[in-house]
């Protein structure tokens, strides 16, 4: 017996109006307080004042491009290895292919652990500089490369493949279970290389998963905390840092700008997340 | 592809993502170990002696963690319960979007919307309160919980419901006495995730929490940064181990817990 119309949406009211109370009030006060209301100075102003500063401070500006190549490219890397990672555990037999399940590890990772491991691993003094003099690659300490502290973001960046690599693999994995084998199983017959299968019939249908858990990560990145608070340089900076540091750590007359470059976030989010589950929505066209 | 690539494949990957544990594991036993030294010179139990000083605040950060993260999971059983019953039985118009609205939260970059739930609890005076801790956490990691109760209503179906009220059950009766025990399956796939995310969770309790609310995170943060490596790995382990522990308990727990009730094996 389906509920009613009315009854299915009074149904939905614990969840919208607690949580979706909480989501709307904070982005309205965040929208509020980036023209300059809510403010606790006396003789604050309304205005566009902290909007214009968002695309003229060229701190915030160097912050947010930065961010957003940091985003791109590690999900673009772990978009890649993800893919390749699931489809050579998609093609193991049974026994082995349950050995390979360790790769789940860093789903239950919290961040701020995969951060400290980057430090251990790729840190000047870490493991992978230890084993390259061992090996007789460098002398010194210094002769590594400062991957964390270079000035190109390449530590935050690396984390963040390290955690997401482990998620598109699950994500691809979940989609490869429904290709129809028979389709590369033909495919190898006719005289297609390994290659060409990959490319024509398993790519094709990953894409729906693989361009959403692209935008997934690449909105976390943007977003995400927990990294670039531990492992993160000072310049440049990371945009969620900037907007934490501005709201939090300098003189309140400059909370219009955190606001502004929180809502500029909001935006962004607001327009990728529908275009996700879209894709997560659609149907392969083997299907 | 032959058999012994598929061994090499399989045996990289596991050394791929169990070596970052090992050297976890390493690290918190070593005594000196200095750079390039592919293994500690000395061995040490002084990292756990250490935490075996601290065992206070230790456990009283534990408990702090496990605390919030229970309640936000329980939290977020209550709020999704109706709703996950709405979305596959009810009468929806655009249930799509509606379900995809429901879901955005775990998209969303915590930071952009945290700050202002984070000043909307300070005019409620949530913040640095427990209280508010759980509720932010809710916010962020139900959807988890939502989409594993969509999936079992879906397998449940209505049938039970069904037979239910045809032998006089009312709908408390029939949420309680029929429909959740069949439920906890779902409940618990989505409870796992949720608690998880809280659990691990840094930034949403510094920010609401403050410092009145310090869960293990926030006790771990300063070590992760200091230059003591052995005592910053061994609290790492503790931080990747107590999930896994608590998983498995609940595994082994609900899977008797059908049995004994004769419900099949939970699977």
């Amino acid at each position: 017996m389906p509920y009613s119309r009315r009854s299915s949406l009074l149904r939905l009211l614990p969840l919208v109006l607690p949580v979706g109370g909480l989501f709307l009030a904070g982005a309205m006060a965040t929208f509020a307080q980036s023209f300059g209301a809510l403010s606790p100075l006396p003789g604050a102003k309304i205005s566009w004042d902290a909007w214009k500063t968002l695309f003229s401070n060229n701190w915030i500006l160097s912050s947010v491009l930065f961010s957003l190549a940091i985003a791109l490219s590690s999900a673009t890397l772990s978009v890649i290895l993800g893919t390749i990672l699931a489809w050579r555990i998609h093609q193991l037999p049974g026994p082995w292919r349950s050995i390979a399940m360790t790769y789940k590890i860093p789903l239950i990772l919290p961040h701020l652990t995969v951060a400290y491991l980057t430090v251990l691993l790729f840190g000047q003094s870490g493991v992978l500089s230890s084993w390259a003099a061992k090996l007789g690659w460098i002398q010194e300490i210094p002769d590594f490369p400062n991957l964390l502290y270079g000035g190109y973001g390449i530590g935050v960046a690396l984390a963040y493949v390290m955690k997401e690599t482990s998620f598109v693999a699950l994500m691809a994995s979940g989609m490869l279970l429904k290709l129809d084998d028979r389709f590369v199983l033909s495919a190898r017959m006719l005289g297609a290389s390994r290659f060409a299968v990959f490319r024509d019939i398993v790519l094709p249908h990953l894409r729906p998963v693989l361009v959403s858990s692209f935008l997934i990560l690449t909105l976390y990145a943007l977003g995400g905390f927990e990294i670039p608070w531990l492992i993160g340089e000072s310049r440049p900076q990371m945009l969620s840092i900037t907007a934490y540091d501005i709201y939090f750590r300098h003189d309140l007359s400059r909370r219009p700008e955190a606001a502004a470059l929180l809502g500029l976030l909001m935006i962004l989010s607001t327009l990728l997340i529908p275009l996700t589950f879209v894709l997560l929505g659609k149907k392969t066209s083997h299907e | 592809m032959n058999k012994r690539s598929h061994a090499f494949t399989a045996l990289f990957l596991m050394f791929l993502f169990i070596f970052p544990v090992a050297l976890l594991l390493v690290q918190t036993f070593s005594g000196r170990w200095a750079w390039p030294q592919v293994l500690p010179e000395e061995w040490s139990w002084r990292a756990w002696r250490i935490l075996g000083d601290q065992a206070g605040p230790l456990l009283k950060s534990l408990g702090t963690s496990l605390g919030y993260s229970l309640a936000s999971t329980l939290l977020s059983l209550v709020l999704c319960l109706a709703p996950a019953a709405a979305l596959v039985r009810g009468d929806l118009p655009r249930r799509g979007a509606i379900e995809t609205l429901l879901m955005a939260p775990v998209m969303v970059p915590p930071v952009a919307f945290s700050l202002g739930i984070h000043f909307i609890f300070l005019v409620l005076g949530l913040a640095d309160s427990w209280l508010g801790v759980v509720l932010v956490l809710t916010a962020f990691a139900y959807p988890y919980m939502l989409r594993a109760l969509i999936a079992g209503y879906t397998a449940l179906g209505e049938d039970y419901a069904t037979a239910a009220t045809n032998l006089g059950a009312n709908s408390l009766q029939r949420l309680l006495g029929v429909e959740l025990p069949l439920l906890v399956p779902a409940a618990v796939s989505g409870g796992s995730v949720v608690f998880l995310v809280a659990f691990s969770n840094y930034f949403l309790v510094f920010l609401v929490g403050g410092g009145s609310v310090t869960g293990f995170s926030g006790y771990l943060f300063p070590f992760l940064s200091s230059s003591d490596r052995p005592v910053a790995a061994s609290l790492t382990l503790i931080f990747l181990g107590i999930p896994l522990v608590l998983f498995g308990i609940l595994e082994t727990t609900v899977t008797r817990w059908y049995r004994h009730r004769g419900m099949g094996d939970g699977s």
